[in-house]
């Protein structure tokens, strides 16, 4: 029996261009998430590691050697993608108040698919449970974090709530935040970063030129409520994206 | 939270059915006073971040923001749906809010680039605080 094919499809990849970010529900043995909680807890017990987590949970290797996540970085951000070497193990103990709102690194952006971020959420992660909040779409806005620092709520903003195990990817750039936990538990969010190592030179997904056409629509489609002049930029942006992504600028 | 209409609307609707029963007292309007000149000197100064998808007050509002003159009152990022007071800047204004800043729509152009969410509005409401 040939192994499953877990690599995005056509329509899946544009919505990733779209809103910057996708869900995995990827299943793993029994007590694994149970497993790499504890783990987290120990080596956070006393400081945070910073990049050191992986060394210290090595099980957290399994998640993103998971055929599932696997299969959605490569079709990302291509076969050869590297594991960046700085990671973090983001601790939200109860009673925490929110982050604010950002970007991660500083604003020498691009409109490329070059690095993805993976969250791994190794507890189950509820509304009280201070989940990951995002703005689909804000990929595309290159905006330093200062200049958020008068938002609060957003009329599209979305909360990563999900089940123990779960793995989203996001674009870098896309602008997120812990929310505060009201809850009575630690909640762990592992943080990896993965990187392309060169331009596309053809799609890395399962793309079919046909299912893609027939898809395209969703290019088009709104993410975060903006004005139309926003919103006709951020198309192109998309266009670009996407194009890039096929392996349109490839020598 | 209280503010001091507050406090005097509750005392209205309580003297109203007093009223009705024939029970207001000299103690009830000294009650009265003390609601009003407790508030006295302490007007404070509420701030609204509308940010609305168009310079235009008639634009949907994409994200708000609301701090209020308590201490300990905290505005941050909260998981559960926003549920926006106003569709747009102009409700707000109808409802009694002032902009005290409105945005720049001389921003450098670039045809390709997007970078912050919406054009922020700042309004206020000055309202007196019994606490």
């Amino acid at each position: 029996m040939p192994e499953q094919d877990y690599r995005l499809n056509d329509a899946e990849v544009m919505d990733f261009v779209v809103k910057g970010y996708l869900v995995l529900k990827p299943e793993f043995p029994e007590g694994f998430n149970e497993y790499c909680y504890e783990e987290c807890a120990r080596a956070t017990a006393d400081s945070n590691p910073g990049d050191s987590i992986l060394e210290l949970v090595p099980k957290l290797h399994d998640v993103w050697g998971h055929p599932m996540v696997r299969g959605a970085l490569v079709s990302l951000v291509g076969e050869d993608f590297q594991m960046s070497g700085h990671r973090h193990c983001h601790v939200n103990p109860p009673g925490t108040r929110s982050q604010g709102w950002h970007q991660d690194g500083t604003n020498q952006r691009h409109h490329k698919v070059r690095t993805v971020l993976g969250f791994y959420y190794p507890q189950d992660t509820s509304a009280d449970l201070g989940p990951t909040m995002i703005v689909p779409g804000t990929h595309f806005r290159n905006c330093p974090t200062d200049r958020m620092a008068t938002y609060a709520h957003f009329r599209d903003q979305v909360a990563l709530t999900c089940e123990a195990g779960t793995v989203a990817i996001t674009h870098y750039d896309i602008w997120h935040g812990a929310s505060r936990n009201q809850g009575d538990r630690v909640r762990y969010m592992l943080k990896f970063l993965f990187s392309r190592q060169g331009d596309p030179a053809a799609p890395s997904w399962r793309h079919d030129p046909e299912a893609a056409a027939e898809h395209a629509h969703i290019l088009a489609a709104r993410s975060a409520a903006c004005g139309q002049s926003d919103h006709y930029k951020e198309r192109g942006l998309r266009r670009e994206m996407w194009n890039h992504l096929l392996g349109a600028g490839a020598a | 939270m209280a503010t001091v209409s507050d406090a005097v609307r509750q005392w209205v609707e309580t003297a109203r059915g007093k009223l009705a029963n024939g029970g207001l007292t000299g103690g009830d309007l000294d009650d009265l006073l003390s609601d009003v000149e407790g508030g006295a000197g302490a007007r404070r100064q509420r701030l609204l971040y509308l940010h609305a998808a168009t310079p235009n007050v008639q634009s949907q509002v994409v994200a708000m923001a609301l701090h209020e003159p308590v201490a300990g009152a905290v505005e941050e990022i909260t998981p559960e749906p926003p549920e926006f007071p106003y569709r747009t800047v102009k409700a707000a204004i109808i409802d009694g809010w002032h902009v005290v800043h409105f945005p720049d729509q001389l921003a450098p152009f670039d045809d390709r680039e997007i970078d912050i969410l919406g054009y922020e509005f700042i309004l206020q409401k000055v309202e007196e605080y019994d606490a």
